[in-house]
């Protein structure tokens, strides 16, 4: 009965000696994993979009130093991407006056903005689905009249 | 096994697991809302009050990059109690499924019911409703990668993830509704409950007893050997319930 037992308590014992430093390796493994994912995406977060070169903006009106009456049409044209609902996996438009707070446009991008009389500055900016950047935004000055 | 004193309270959780739960909660929270927020699925004043579609937007993919890898992190190299806390939400026993239908007469007459006994730390129903956050919360996190590392221009990659990320998100928001109905002590089965969270940790011991009994009874019985080994050895870290203490000091005892 001993002599039964004891095969059976060694290899008990060798499994035992075995699970921690697998556990180790595995929890080392996904630490490392973890790291790579975590480094790509602060690699992608800090260089935006200009990775590819397919994206593109530019803001065709109003055109910088311009005097327009409002409503003033925003034209803005895109290369490589298509405005609609992130649930799509589509893009969309960060619109702000004046270093205000940004407002989200999904559907178009060309629109009639309301913008009273004076000197002013509109940023645009690219947004993917997760609503960040593609690329840097732009800007243009323009001066509104009554 | 003895019966618990329904005036005396009981440890249930301690400072260091009060204080990480209150993080967790409050990170949490802060990523729903700043979610909700981007998402435009809260009122426009409501989003331009907290900062704004794009403020929000920059907080939820920050804050949960943080918290993602602190979690996992914590989780893979933290103390070995906080694995055995998951494994122990997490195990299911034969026996478990008869319990909700007398959980269910319980909250609804509390006076007239008791709940099923079962022996783990948690209650099945506790142990669904962290079943499903924990699930729903790996789902948002494998999604949230996805979204960080899907190339620009690949809609279709991009789509999926997000849609799979939302619908966790709902399914993670619902059980957490459940966990914080139950928890808050709103239910006459559970009054009192929020403090062992956010008060001093305690909990009646006839509570505890109807929620958790072999944990209960276990603790009892702890803190009765506590006591017992205190009085033989005349310690008073012993006597005054240090459990390890008290242990290694039996163990120490010559036979």
């Amino acid at each position: 009965m001993s002599q039964r037992g004891k095969p059976r308590q060694t290899r008990r014992t060798s499994a035992q000696a075995g699970s921690p430093r697998r556990g180790l390796l595995i929890r080392i493994t996904a630490g490392v994993a973890i790291l790579a994912i975590v480094g790509a995406a602060i690699a992608i977060q800090a260089g935006g979009g200009a990775d590819d070169p397919g994206v593109a903006f530019t803001i065709n009106a109003p055109t910088d130093g311009a005097t327009v009456s409002s409503p003033v049409t925003l034209d803005v044209a895109l290369h490589g991407s298509q405005l609609g609902s992130p649930g799509d996996g589509l893009d969309h438009l960060h619109l702000s006056l004046d270093g205000g707070q940004p407002i989200a446009e999904y559907s178009s991008s060309r629109l009639p903005l309301q913008i009273p009389s004076g000197r002013h500055t509109l940023t645009v900016e690219l947004a993917g689905p997760d609503h960040a950047p593609l690329l840097p935004d732009r800007s243009v000055t323009f001066t509104v009249t009554g | 096994m003895r019966r618990p004193d329904t005036r005396q309270t009981i440890l249930r959780h301690g400072p260091v697991v009060r204080i990480a739960h209150a993080l967790l909660a409050l990170s949490v929270i802060v990523l729903i809302v700043s979610g909700l927020g981007m998402a435009e699925r809260l009122p426009g004043q409501a989003v331009s009050m907290l900062g704004g579609h794009v403020w929000l937007g920059d907080l939820h993919r920050q804050l949960g990059l943080v918290f993602g890898v602190a979690v996992a992190g914590l989780m893979l190299f933290g103390p070995a109690a906080g694995r055995r806390l998951i494994r122990d939400m997490c195990r299911f026993r034969r026996g478990d499924a008869t319990w909700f239908r007398s959980f269910v007469r319980y909250v609804l007459a509390p006076s007239r019911h008791r709940p099923q006994s079962h022996d783990g730390r948690f209650d099945p129903g506790q142990r669904i409703v962290f079943a499903v956050i924990l699930g729903s919360a790996a789902v948002l996190t494998v999604s949230a990668a996805a979204l960080y590392l899907a190339p620009v221009g690949s809609t279709s990659l991009l789509a999926w993830a997000l849609r799979i990320h939302v619908v966790a998100a709902v399914i993670f928001i619902a059980a957490l509704a459940v966990h914080v109905l139950v928890g808050v002590g709103l239910l006459a089965s559970h009054r009192n409950i929020g403090r062992v969270m956010f008060g001093d940790g305690r909990v009646k011991q006839g509570l505890a007893y109807t929620l958790w009994p072999t944990w209960t009874a276990g603790q009892i019985t702890d803190s009765n050997a506590d006591a017992v080994a205190g009085q033989q050895h005349g310690t008073p870290a012993a006597a005054s319930g240090h459990t390890d203490l008290a242990r290694r000091l039996d163990k120490a005892r010559p036979e």
